[in-house]
């Protein structure tokens, strides 16, 4: 089996260094001293030559902020964040505006590649367009002109603010408001950076998009803020990949994503997670309290979330769906690891308004050593949601006596010709199971590996090739020495 | 006299259409049998025959000695006599299958202006009906055709066609998921129930089924019509030569 | 309502175990004050205004042999009307507290969780009753069905409490009938000590705004809490039957406490127009290798609202435990709702854990198989919701019982009740019915 030896290679080569990507990359910076007040909002909406109603929704935000308090319902355990200690932004010193990559500081794509990620050859191999937010400031767009052809606009939010404010002004916060949480009201107040997307009427956008996160800074947060909207009868598809560097303390990431689908448009969006998780004792990584919300509005639309989320201290996070037109569907696949003492609190809401709307949820968790997984969700279809139907399965497994696996589906019916069905199930990898795999000649961590594998499937199945593979390496990665 | 008659029938099911423009004539006391492969319209036919919902005829016409039976429901159709065994009987938890059984034979025997069998007359018809199938009483004391194996849910349903005496049996894809010995058992029940006056169509892709329940008359339905008709002889060179044979009606 | 959730005074003379746990309970309740839906536990449950609703019809139909009859009208043991034999000991937890009867010092302390409603009511006692069923079956080889009526007369509030011990190794049949005037308000915990290898089905009838007259009041309230303790080898068989008319929410703890220990949680509600009915389960396995199943089934008719939290924690060390869970809702009516939330709590890898949710209306196919067989739609409707009706009440182990809650449940939704039942008469039916 060269697959198998081939993956025993790259456990081998990750043995030493658990975590490839906490390197820390060493350019200048502008970071704001640490605080929020009014004037921070200020500062950053500055910064980016806002317009004056964008500034407006960041002060409403903040000011309704103010009035709220941190959410404690999730199943995670975390010291009290001092929002005064850290910095809301940070930028790596460049002069002007980036016309080319030619501009953009060799240091800054030495990043990417050691990350996996250079912007020329490999996106053009694989026909990604990549677009890279660090620390909160998108750096460079690739493949633009080809998008600008087709009347696709992907670019950083701040450009898009700039240069499409029509967009921005009629879908900012008409999916996730400044009200609806914590975070969501935090994030709309400081939101540094993030990706545009916008596909016109008919157009199936012909590759895929991606975004890569990286926080490198200390003690600075993350908010950045995704916004796709998608026309009727158009396509895309969009990942995003996260990193940050290996450092012991905590930093906070909390982003809002906003997808708006019409008529008979699709948006599938994949996210591969791998923010720094901190060490094996708890010390250090990323808080990832991110609100991700697609709405359906136009009939037969659909939205399409899939996520492996390795990664992160602690994980916050819930896609979801609002099916408001008719016949619209939504999907949500999901792996969640949690080793050592992560914690991830996630899972999704599948709200049917619309008519024979439909919804699928996959949840794969996977918890090892002290980590802790919960897998929240709710399907709610509403009054008028006839012919409405969902199927959910909610699969953890467990891997260690120290570790917990919670599942907290909500389910709340109120059309009777609705069809909703739930299963899930808890499990371990029996004696059995790894006896046969290894009386066949696999080694312990390889059968370990192959049986993880096979309960990702069907979620892997959802990301494009390369990202399914890379997607698989990282659970393997993080799953180092959980067994034995 | 044709005791079923199909006039250019149209099927849709969803929005796909499956048959379009099937005709079909059952005589009194006869046996058609109905073969093609995947996918023809097999089931659809014998679901459109019994009313099921969602299978939509959007023209053409099926009459029940000279009835039409369109406008009916499907209790309305089995108490005027037709009866579907179902190619995969269904499993009702919770239901009795006795007073399931009673509750059927006497909706029937009341549409057919019988008198309704009393608790200890039924046991005894019950169980007149169970040896003449074969079939052990401890099975309808149980859910109906709950946990049953895949060879008790068809004797089951042989069981119930016996009880209703149908004027007219549809058997789909009886024969699927039984082994030799419960075919014949199954086929043997069948057999006893051939009368000059009862008509059946028995649905099937294999031949072996045909070996042991014979036909009078051989359709092949191919692309939702039937495309093909003829003695038994039929049967072997179908199964000589695969229905890609088979082209044009 | 709120006098539902005021403690009453403690009575004088308590022993010190039990003015510690009262007074614990008092201070708990004015802490966290009535229970509201901005508590995850009570998120279904609408506490506030109740239109009224009509009193149902009561049949006057009671088991035929009951080894004992217990009787509490409006909080008060009538020992006129109560029957009790002399192996049993019945009697009221104030008397069992003074005479440090075998087990009491468990009052208040089974049914411990941060419940307003237990809280409220443990300073009830005083009108509250102790039983004690010993080891052994003293009638011959049947297993002894305790029958506990309790009624309300009147509107208003009414607290219940009773406390059953179960001696290791001994066997019983507990039927509990909550019944009577839809006015009333009440809170009723009963707490059950399962001692080792001792088992214990316990059958709870919520039957609230059932009454021989005819009434019409604003709906009444009923608050009912179930809660076990299970020692090893223990087994417990909980069956949570909600047809009251207004708002009922049943709760059961069950804590399996030693290896071995089993809990069958089993709940049907028939939820009509108007009323709504919560189900809320806990199940705590405490210790390894012990095991556990949950079965809920709801009816819900057009206007009706019933809901199903069920909870299993499975703790660190609890290896080897297993569990399911299977919630299903039927959906009779345009205007019917159902929420479901089967929760898992896992803190270990050697658990064997599943369960699933169903929420639909009848399945289409079933219908049209029973069509097909010549039964008009109606009957085959009838006769599919009898037999999700009949899945769950299989499980109880008194057959006549058994059939009166089928009865009730299609009752409570004006269906025919006799479809679907054995009605051959039972001398042909054979082995559908055990020798009586």
């Amino acid at each position: 089996m060269v697959s198998m030896s081939a993956s025993a290679e790259v456990i081998a080569e990750f043995t030493e260094k658990k975590y490839a990507a906490g390197f820390v990359t060493d350019i200048e910076s502008e970071t704001l001293p640490p605080g929020l007040d009014e004037d921070t909002v200020r500062f950053i909406s500055g910064k980016k030559d806002e317009p004056e109603w964008l500034l407006e929704f960041r002060l409403k935000a903040y000011r309704h902020w103010l009035t709220l308090e941190e959410p404690t319902w999730a199943h995670v355990g975390y010291p009290e964040i001092d929002y005064q200690a850290m910095s809301y932004w940070s930028a790596p010193k460049v002069k002007g505006n980036l016309k080319s990559l030619d501009e953009v500081d060799p240091e800054l794509l030495r990043t990417y590649e050691k990350l996996g990620i250079p912007l020329y050859e490999r996106a053009i191999l694989a026909g990604v367009a990549v677009d890279a937010v660090f620390d909160s400031v998108s750096i460079a767009t690739t493949y633009k002109d080809q998008l600008k052809e087709k009347g696709i606009i992907f670019c950083s939010f701040s450009e898009a603010a700039r240069e499409h404010p029509e967009l921005i002004k009629a879908s900012l916060g008409s999916v996730v408001p400044y009200t609806d949480n914590y975070f969501a009201a935090l994030n709309s107040a400081v939101f540094s950076d993030g990706s545009f997307i916008y596909i016109p009427k008919g157009v199936r956008c012909p590759m895929e998009l991606s975004t890569y996160f990286r926080i490198n800074e200390k003690k600075t947060g993350q908010f950045e803020r995704t916004l796709i909207v998608a026309e009727e009868g158009s396509y895309v598809s969009y990942l995003e990949g996260c990193t940050a560097p290996m450092r012991d303390e905590n930093q906070l990431h909390a982003a809002v994503v906003e997808l708006v689908a019409l008529e008979r448009a699709e948006i599938k969006y994949s996210t591969v997670q791998n923010w720094y998780p901190g060490d094996a004792e708890g010390k250090g990584g990323i808080y990832n309290f991110v609100t991700k919300r697609g709405v359906c509005r136009g009939r037969a639309s659909k939205i399409s979330w899939t996520q492996v989320e390795t990664g992160s201290a602690i994980t916050w996070k819930y896609p979801s769906c609002i099916l408001q037109g008719d016949d619209s569907v939504g999907e949500f696949y999901s792996v969640a690891l949690s080793n050592h003492r992560q914690q991830a609190d996630t899972g999704t809401k599948m709200i049917h308004l619309g008519k024979n709307t439909r919804s699928t949820i996959v949840s794969k968790g996977i918890a090892a050593g002290h980590g802790k997984q919960t897998y929240r969700g709710l399907v709610r279809i509403a009054k008028k949601a006839d012919g409405a139907r969902n199927h959910t399965q909610c699969d953890s497994l467990l891997l260690g006596g120290a570790c917990t696996a919670d599942t907290v589906p909500y389910i709340e019916v109120q059309n009777d010709s609705a069809q909703v069905e739930h299963e899930a199930t808890t499990s371990t990898i029996s004696d059995d199971q790894l006896f046969y795999l290894m009386q066949r000649g696999l080694g312990e961590e390889d059968a370990v590996n192959l049986i993880v594998n096979g309960f990702c499937k069907e979620v892997f199945r959802e990301l494009p090739m390369e990202f399914a593979v890379e997607a698989q390496r990282l659970i393997e990665v993080s799953l180092e020495g959980a067994i034995g | 006299m044709n005791l079923l008659e199909i006039d250019d029938l149209h099927v849709t099911v969803g929005e796909t259409p499956i048959l379009v423009g099937l005709n079909l004539r059952i005589p009194a006391g006869e046996v058609h049998a109905v073969m093609g492969p995947n996918g023809a319209g097999k089931s659809t036919l014998s679901y459109a025959v019994a009313g099921r919902e969602g299978y939509d005829v959007t023209k053409g016409d099926i009459r029940l000695g000279g009835e039409s039976l369109l406008a009916l429901g499907p209790d309305e159709r089995a108490r005027r006599g037709v009866f579907l065994a179902f190619q995969y009987p269904v499993e009702v938890p919770g239901v009795r299958s006795k007073p399931f059984l009673r509750a059927a034979v006497n909706a029937v025997r009341k549409a057919r202006g019988q008198a309704e069998l009393d608790p200890g007359a039924f046991l005894k018809f019950l169980r007149k009906t169970l040896e003449s199938v074969r079939l052990d009483e401890a099975l309808t004391n149980r859910d109906l055709n709950s946990g049953f194996s895949g060879g008790e849910k068809k004797r089951f349903d042989i069981l119930q066609m016996a009880l209703l005496e149908p004027r007219f049996c549809i058997l789909d894809e009886t024969d699927s998921g039984l082994d030799i010995d419960a075919m014949r058992v199954v086929a043997d029940g069948v057999n006893a129930m051939r009368t000059p006056e009862r008509s059946m169509l028995v649905i099937t892709h294999y031949q072996r089924l045909l070996d042991y329940i014979v036909p009078d008359v051989v359709h092949v339905l191919k692309d939702g019509r039937i495309m093909r008709s003829g003695d038994k002889s039929l049967v072997a060179e179908l199964e000589a030569r695969g229905y890609e044979w088979v082209t044009s009606p | 309502m709120s006098s539902l959730f005021t403690p009453l005074p403690t009575p004088a003379t308590v022993p010190g175990w039990l003015t510690i746990r009262l007074e614990r309970a008092a201070l708990r309740l004015t802490d966290v004050g009535a229970p509201t839906t901005a508590r995850e536990d009570w998120r279904y449950t609408r506490l506030g205004s109740r239109a009224p609703l009509s009193a149902r019809p009561l049949p006057t139909a009671r088991l035929a042999t009951p080894s004992a009859r217990i009787e509490l009208t409006d909080g008060q043991w009538d020992t006129e009307r109560s029957c009790v034999p002399a192996a049993l000991v019945v009697t009221t937890l104030a008397d069992a507290v003074a005479r440090e009867l075998p087990g009491i010092t468990m009052l208040g302390g089974i049914a411990d969780a941060d419940e307003p409603s237990l809280l409220s009511s443990l300073s009830a006692f005083a009108g509250g009753l102790y039983v004690h069923i010993p080891a052994g079956r003293p009638e011959g080889g049947a297993v002894p069905l305790i029958e506990l009526v309790v009624s309300a007369t009147r509107a208003g509030s009414l607290h219940q409490r009773v406390l059953f011990v179960v001696d290791a190794g001994a066997q019983v049949c507990i039927v509990e009938r909550h019944q009577g005037h839809p006015g009333a308000e009440r809170l009723a915990v009963t707490e059950v000590a399962v001692g080792a290898g001792a088992t214990v089905d316990h059958v709870r009838l919520g039957l609230s705004g059932w009454t021989g007259a005819e009434t019409t009041a604003a709906a009444g309230l009923d608050l009912g809490t179930v809660a076990a303790t299970i020692a090893a080898g223990g087994r417990f068989h909980s069956h949570i039957v909600s047809l009251g008319v207004g708002t009922t929410r049943t709760a059961v703890h069950a804590t399996l406490h030693g290896a071995g220990a089993h809990a069958a949680l089993r709940a049907l509600s028939a939820t009509p127009a108007g009323c709504s009915h919560d189900y809320y389960s806990v199940i705590d396995h405490a210790v390894p290798g012990a095991t556990s199943a949950q079965t809920t089934k709801g009816l819900i008719a057009d206007g009706g609202v019933a809901s199903v939290v069920a909870r299993v924690l499975i703790g660190r060390g609890a290896v080897g435990s297993s569990t399911t869970q299977s919630l299903k809702a039927l959906l009779l009516g345009a205007s019917a709702k159902a929420n479901l939330k089967p929760q898992l709590e896992i803190d270990n890898d050697a658990v064997k854990a599943a369960h699933g949710a169903a929420v639909g209306r009848l399945d289409p196919l079933q219908l049209f198989f029973l069509q097909a067989r010549g039964l008009d739609s109606a009957t085959a409707r009838a006769l599919l919701i009898a037999g999700f009706v009949q899945e769950v009440a299989d499980t109880i182990p008194n057959v006549a019982l058994a059939s009166e809650v089928v009865h009730y449940v299609l009752g409570g939704l004006g269906l025919p009740s006799g479809i679907g039942s054995d009605d051959l008469g039972s001398d042909d039916l054979g082995s559908d019915v055990e020798p009586s």
